[in-house]
């Protein structure tokens, strides 16, 4: 039976093979502290910076051709940690003490590896990778064992790997490769990035299971749905290989679309933005053509250290985002935390509903000492780009109006002090909770745009937690009742001219795309590796045929009914990818 | 000789750029020195001026002894500044 590993997408494609484990080599010696001749440890030392060095030239050169100049670059420093002064002189006098070769080494670059990684910023943190990668190939050479290498790899495989090392990257060979699978690392990853780069699918952060895969068995990495299949089975196989066919092909007219704005097949306007989690997350929303940031988490500001963030931490986030985005429109969720998303420090009581109890805006009206720092460093990041504001879980017209209250005074204030504030800063509110979309209509009068929260939405709608396997089949994002929450929703605002977003994860869904597109969504915000395969899917969707398909799907009893409609509507254009069928979702 | 810098990079003084600079300086004969919080630290290791963590807006000194202190100075500070990674202060 197969099995499914699930992870970060981190690069897009579909790739089959099998495994291909690299193991981390065994560089494991004996120390030797005293005794050693200082001399003749010198000279192996500096034969293994010679060979390492010619390494390294060689590995920087593969990677200038075949990922180009700035990837390459990464291997200036890694050349410039061998030839490092500072690194030198103290080996040299470890080896003078009587250590051997390997004992000074390792002292040494593990004192400065402990000092990278206890820096706060996760830039220099990773820099203890690079450092490791560097002492490992030297030590390889001390100890005469040759570091495992993607070089020798002969035949088309998934290469499987703890995390991979800008080296092992660029050793690779992308005709042999099919696909990445790492146990750890984020979207943000050197082996991220460079997988990106060579256009590979790539699934990181899969967790130790990863290593305890078998080099040759069969594997399915799907890149854009984050998941691995291991041992698929014949025609699972088969199946997959001429989807990857399709994918390939598919993925070409996709990159031609990137810098494209999205619209129907009759020219309607469907912005397309990306949901994003910090400033480092924009590289990949813009690569993937996000024309705006939908939904700015702003929540793992707060979780990332053990104490509440500045003022000026967050103006800084918040300026980055803003003015990363040149001028496209950024959409800055206010603190959702509390309930089940805990940050230790605030000192939260234990609830026994936590989805119905002391989460986001509520918490936020009663700690308003923390809402107002909040406000204002949103409020003076304004001047740098297109800013709109958004309150998270809104059941109430009084929480929208002292959530407003409470942004005029912290502007006011602003003013007074003789800060920059943008004229005119829209605030909106998420629609979740089903007392917000009934309401919708009276909210309208005073929020200045919606964004359907829809995974909060479905779960408060169906009264069903899709973490809890017992209840999930409840979880049902095309139940014609959730339908109708977002019909609500959309009637309120365009009553008073106000747009409705998504950016829950029905928003990426193909199933459900052309739905919220015919309720009258105009704004979908997404996983950045979804936003071009949506893009596409718009391109080919008639606006009126949407609307008559929504509008039936409303008549219905259930949610089969509803994706069996939209099938027989929309057939190959909603077809799903290889892996959703593969159930359990 | 000494000049005074800020660093102006949002991800502070960080590998790419970082390298670029030791990699100027390397040649010179002055024993240069980057000092910040008392710390006086190597300008040609690479990992020691990693090690400072020097965050954007961090203030430190640029140390210069030796034969070519001033002409090691004005070069590797106009390649701080080139590389936007830090201004004179």
């Amino acid at each position: 039976m197969a099995r499914r590993l699930t992870g970060i997408a981190a690069s897009p494609g579909l790739g089959i093979g099998p495994a291909f484990v690299l193991r981390p080599p065994d560089l494991r010696f004996e120390p030797q502290e005293s005794g050693a001749d200082a001399a003749e440890q010198q000279q192996r030392f500096d034969e293994a910076l010679q060979k390492s060095r010619a390494d390294l030239q060689a590995v920087r050169e593969q990677t200038a051709q075949k990922l180009g100049e700035e990837h390459a670059e990464i291997f200036d420093a890694h050349l410039l940690m061998l030839d490092d002064p500072e690194l030198l002189d103290q080996v040299a006098a470890g080896l003078q003490g009587g250590q051997s070769a390997e004992t000074a080494l390792g002292a040494v670059s593990d004192t400065f590896i402990a000092v990278f990684e206890t820096m706060e910023d996760e830039y220099m943190r990773e820099r203890a990778a690079d450092l490791r990668d560097v002492r490992n190939r030297v030590l390889s050479h001390l100890l005469g064992r040759p570091l495992t290498s993607l070089g020798d790899l002969r035949e088309p495989a998934v290469l499987v790997a703890h995390d991979l090392t800008p080296s092992d990257t660029a050793a690779l060979n992308r005709e042999l490769v099919k696909g990445i699978v790492t146990a750890v690392g984020g979207r943000t990853s050197h082996s991220a990035i460079m997988a990106r780069g060579l256009g590979l699918p790539a699934v990181v952060g899969v967790g130790e299971a990863a290593m305890t895969l078998e080099s040759g068995i069969s594997l399915i990495v799907d890149g854009e749905l984050g998941r691995v299949l291991v041992e698929p089975g014949e025609s699972a196989l088969t199946e997959a290989q001429s989807r990857a066919q399709a994918y390939a092909e598919r993925q070409g007219r996709l990159l031609a679309l990137v810098g494209t704005e999205g619209r129907t097949k009759d020219g309607t306007r469907i912005e397309l933005a990306a949901n994003i989690g910090s400033p480092a997350d924009l590289p990949i929303a813009l690569e993937y053509g996000a024309e705006g940031v939908g939904l700015y988490r702003t929540e793992f500001l707060y979780m990332a250290q053990d104490r509440l963030p500045t003022e000026e931490e967050q103006y800084l986030a918040y300026r980055a985002v803003l003015e990363g985005m040149h001028g496209k429109p950024v959409i800055i969720r206010t603190l959702d935390i509390g309930g089940d998303k805990a940050a230790p420090y605030l000192d939260l009581p234990e609830e026994e509903n936590p989805f119905l109890g002391f989460r986001a805006i509520r918490l936020c009206l009663a700690r308003s000492e923390i809402f107002r720092v909040q406000l204002r460093a949103l409020l003076r990041a304004s001047v740098h780009g297109d800013l709109k504001i958004m309150f998270p879980l809104v059941s109430t017209l009084e929480e929208l109006r002292q959530a407003k209250a409470l942004l005029e005074e912290e502007r006011q204030k602003l003013l007074a002090e003789g800060a920059e504030v943008a004229q005119n800063i829209p605030v909106g509110i998420m629609i979740e909770v089903p007392a917000a979309a009934v309401l919708a209509g009276t909210l309208a009068r005073e929020a200045d745009f919606f964004s359907v929260g829809s995974n909060d939405l479905i779960g408060y709608s169906m009264a069903a937690d899709r973490m809890n396997e017992q209840v999930s089949g409840l979880y049902q994002p095309l139940n014609p009742s959730v339908l109708k929450m977002i019909q609500l929703t959309c009637e309120g605002a365009a009553h008073h001219g106000r747009w409705v977003g998504v950016c829950g994860e029905m928003a990426g869904d193909r199933l459900a795309m052309p739905l919220l597109v015919g309720l009258g969504v105009t704004e979908l915000s997404m996983s950045a590796p979804a936003l071009l395969s949506r893009r596409e899917q718009l391109l080919n969707l008639d606006l009126a045929q949407a609307q008559r398909v929504a509008a039936e799907a409303l008549t219905l009893g259930t949610a089969a009914e509803v994706e069996a409609l939209v099938h027989r509507e929309f057939g190959d254009a909603v077809a799903q990818p290889f892996t959703d069928s593969q159930g359990g979702e | 000789m000494e000049q005074k810098f800020v660093v102006t990079d949002e991800h502070g003084l960080h590998a790419r750029p970082a390298s670029a600079v030791v990699k100027v300086a390397t040649p010179f004969t002055a024993d240069l020195k980057l000092v910040s919080v008392g710390k006086a630290v190597n300008l040609k290791s690479l990992m020691s001026v990693l090690s400072m963590g020097l965050t954007k807006g961090s203030e430190f000194t640029l140390t210069a002894e030796g034969e070519d202190a001033q002409q090691a100075l004005d070069t590797v500070g106009q390649a701080l500044v080139e590389q936007g990674l830090a201004q004179r202060a």
